[in-house]
């Protein structure tokens, strides 16, 4: 299988990335009617499977699930989800040929074998959705010229795409319908339909491209999300206990510490995240961040490059069938660090402190998430795509992180993404060696502990500036506007 | 249990602050050793609170407040929403994108268990044991209320503070319960909080009253008049709710008046080797009030989700609900419009800030 964006030629390679566009909320007025009365059937039954599942059939559409032979004798985990769960569970053979739509929501790297067997079994004219594009634009899968191809992604983990709808919400979601398999040209309206039900129009639908979500995807989590986290994290650790710092405090301000800056960052954007620091500090931080951005721009640069050419695929794909040497390797590395065997404190840590002796760590943030940005929208990549890419999902992996450290976090995200984080690790470690030599717990670990807060006027008024007019800054304010009815929440 | 270390508590001008809107103002009052209390009043007038300052909540705003024990058995409807919201906090699906069964009701029992012989007395007497795998979020308000008791009374705590104690219970515990209260009332200091006047224990020794955040009166329950006019005052308080009309033109669309409410045939639900209930036939007509009872965990609250469309297994049973055949390509939100419905999971589940008005329309 080619590299199936490769194979377009440039003005259409530039006209997908660019593709993304925030739907109007008129556009869903048929809610689910045009899937009504269709058999939705749905591969996978893990937390995003279930859930989405369980809001499509409470939309008033046929759900159930096709589960492998040995899942439904075994009765494994999957099995009692969805039977517990009330769903019609049969296997491949018995409920695809029946489908009108087959909703492929299992782990990307099982994508190109579950496809391989499912597609044979769909009946003609019959619709393939699924959440993520790898395995089409970057494994070049060739779906049958019949089948329309579509993508469904909701923005969020699959417990909240079911809170929110229980609620009478949902949660932001992407759709995309792959040009090349959509025969009937209906594939919109089975991804409007489809993103209805599972209540993803009430917080916002933003049309895109396979192209682009897999290239701003694959983007974000190499670098802000996954690879500057590992990054930061084993640095700032390292440094402080370098520097005296109690290695149990320090494991506990790095490991929680992401989950409670980026929460700011969620609320607010970076500008309500460098808020939450004194005056001085958020000078510090700046300058931090600016000096981090011009030594860190070569390497975003070349991720960026990588994953356009397909060479970071290529690479991946080898090590796949190397069974995953490299990745099992660099897996067993991270669980080595000192970091990540280093025993956190009891004690709380104050909320406020993480910002005050994190300043070193907010610095990266901001630092990641603007070069993400500004590397995929100079790729031509849209700001929204852009954003959803690196600050929206940010947090998401913060929270991984307070709850599992690195080794844990590498190992349940996503295979595709974790390579990418070790590539992303192994490459800004030694670039920010140098950087790192010059750093001390002023703004790690200890905090500035200035017996003046006072600043100078005129360069307060300018760095403020220069973070709220990023161009992050103002997309973010805008999607985070549309979801008017999640803001409530907490 | 001990009530050796107990030397009492004062609270002494004591203005204690829980959020914006609430604060428990100039309580004064005296929890002596050897006393058992009952915390009495309307909703909202603070019993709940001022008990909750024993378990370590609230901020002390003036006043003093001298003697609160260390380590408090707490059983409250607070104490299970922390209880859930730490199993939400704990649930790892969408990393793992393995869907989690949650905390087994077991090991919550045996992680603050210091008394391995009574934590096998009360799964026995609670009749616990086949729970004990289950996981705690999947368990009915009932048998989670045994859990708490379970927890609280085998943590050896210094004290026992119980907000409503026969809330959620069945009928045949709630003798089992008030005998365990009676003689843990004798080992260590007790203090109950009391919805309805006649669920009073005939071992509480000592009431207060509670109004809009502040101490009322006390009284001794020996002492029958003075008994006799908190009872009054309690009843007086409850007396004045009144229904507000409906909205006008916000109604949901009239049914069909042949046809009955709620007509559930043969239903059954059932979790992987385990049946809640099966066979089961149901009619409701218009006009009709029932009442369900039943044993905690017998499925009084699964049978109700059935019809509110809250049990994943409503589709997979012979339903029929305000006009619609449950599974023919009705949303969710065509049945819930004709449902009023107030749970205690409801607050659990609803976990964001607004307003009552929004969670009711």
């Amino acid at each position: 299988m080619a590299n199936y964006f490769n194979t377009l030629p440039l003005r259409e390679q530039l006209a997908q990335l660019g593709k993304c566009e925030f739907m109007d909320p008129a556009e869903f007025s048929d809610g689910v009617s045009y899937l009504k009365g269709k058999k939705l059937v749905v591969i996978g039954c893990g937390s995003q499977g279930l859930n989405q599942g369980l809001n499509l059939r409470d939309s008033g559409l046929d759900v159930s699930y096709a589960l492998r032979e040995s899942a439904i004798r075994d009765q494994r985990q999957s099995w009692k989800n969805a039977t517990e769960n009330g769903f019609t569970v049969g296997t491949p053979e018995e409920l695809i040929p029946d489908a009108d739509l087959v909703l492929n929501l299992t782990p990307d790297k099982q994508h190109s074998g579950v496809v391989a067997g499912v597609v044979p079994l769909m009946k003609k004219n019959a619709c393939l959705a699924y959440s993520h594009g790898f395995n089409i634009v970057e494994e070049g899968m060739q779906i049958r010229p019949d089948i329309t191809v579509i993508m469904v992604a909701p923005k969020c983990p699959g417990t909240e795409v079911r809170e929110e709808y229980k609620r009478g919400f949902g949660v932001p979601t992407l759709i995309a319908v792959h040009e090349d398999n959509d025969p009937h040209g209906e594939g919109l309206a089975i991804a409007k339909a489809y993103a209805a039900g599972t209540g993803g129009h009430k917080a916002g639908v933003l049309m895109s491209s396979f192209i682009a979500e897999v290239k701003s995807d694959l983007m974000g989590e190499q670098t802000i999300l996954c690879g500057m986290l590992q990054t930061g994290s084993l640095l700032c650790f390292d440094k402080m206990v370098a520097k005296g710092v109690d290695s149990g405090y320090a494991a506990k301000l790095v490991q929680m510490g992401w989950e409670t800056v980026t929460e700011a960052l969620k609320h607010g954007g970076i500008t309500n995240m460098m808020d939450r620091l004194s005056n001085p500090a958020k000078l510090e931080a700046y300058d931090l961040s600016e000096e981090l951005k011009t030594i860190m721009r070569p390497l975003y640069n070349k991720h960026m490059d990588d994953i356009m050419s397909g060479a970071f695929s290529t690479g991946m794909m080898e090590d796949w069938a190397n069974d995953d040497a490299k990745l099992l390797a660099w897996r067993k590395e991270t669980g080595e660090t000192a970091f990540e065997k280093a025993q956190n404190i009891d004690q709380d840590i104050p909320e406020q402190e993480y910002f005050d002796h994190g300043i070193l760590m907010v610095a990266m943030i901001k630092a990641g998430v603007e070069l993400a940005f500004e590397t995929m929208t100079a790729a031509g990549i849209k700001e929204e795509s852009a954003y959803y890419e690196s600050l929206h999902e940010t947090p998401l992996i913060a929270n991984t992180i307070a709850r599992k450290k690195l080794f844990e976090m590498n190992r349940t995200i996503s295979d595709t993404a974790e390579y990418g984080c070790y590539l992303y690790n192994h490459a800004c470690l030694p670039l920010l060696a140098d950087f790192m030599s010059r750093i001390d717990t002023d703004v790690i670990g200890h905090g500035l502990k200035l017996a003046d807060n006072g600043v100078d006027n005129q360069q307060l008024i300018e760095v403020n500036k220069s973070i709220r007019s990023h161009p992050v800054e103002a997309i973010g304010q805008t999607l985070r506007g549309y979801m008017s009815a999640m803001k409530r929440i907490n | 249990m001990n009530s050796a270390g107990f030397r009492g508590i004062a609270f002494r001008q004591a203005s204690i602050r829980f959020n914006e809107s609430f604060s428990l103002l100039d309580i004064d009052w005296a929890f002596e050793p050897g006393q058992v209390w009952a915390l009495l009043g309307a909703s909202g007038s603070g019993k709940s609170a001022l008990a909750a300052t024993l378990a370590g909540a609230g901020e002390l705003a003036s006043g003093t407040l001298e003697g609160v024990v260390a380590n408090v058995g707490w059983v409250s409807l607070e104490a299970q929403a922390a209880l859930i919201e730490r199993e939400r906090l704990r649930d790892d699906s969408d990393i793992t994108d393995e869907v989690s069964q949650g905390t087994p009701a077991g090991e919550m029992l045996d992680e603050v268990s210091k008394d391995p012989a009574l934590q096998a007395k009360l799964i026995d007497l609670f009749r616990l044991e086949t729970l004990l795998d289950r996981g705690f979020r999947k368990l009915s308000s009932g048998e989670s209320r045994k859990i708490l008791y379970t927890r609280a009374l085998t943590s050896k705590p210094d004290m026992l503070i119980i907000d409503g104690p026969f809330e959620g219970l069945d009928a045949q515990t709630v003798p089992l319960v008030s005998d365990i209260l009676r003689q843990a009332s004798g080992e260590l200091p007790v203090l109950l909080v009391i919805n309805r006047f006649d669920e009073l224990p005939e071992f509480v020794t000592h009431v207060a009253l509670l109004e809009k955040g502040r101490l009322k009166t006390t009284a001794q329950t020996s002492d029958k008049p003075a008994m006799e006019l908190i009872a009054q005052l309690l009843h007086l308080k409850n007396g004045d709710i009144s229904i507000p009309a409906a909205i006008p033109g916000d109604c949901a669309p009239p049914l069909k008046p042949d046809e009955p409410l709620v007509n559930i045939r043969d239903a059954s639900i059932r979790y992987t080797g385990n049946l809640v209930f099966e066979h089961l036939n149901w009619r409701i007509e218009a006009g009709q009030h029932w009442q369900l009872t039943g044993p905690n965990g017998s499925g009084k609250t699964s049978l109700l989700n059935l019809i509110t469309g809250d049990h994943p297994q409503c589709y997979s049973n012979d339903i029929f609900v305000f006009g619609y055949q449950r599974g023919s390509g009705e949303s969710i939100w065509d049945i819930k419009r004709h449902i009023g419905y107030v749970s205690s999971a409801l607050q659990w589940d609803y976990r964001i800030g607004i307003s009552c008005k929004n969670v009711i329309l």
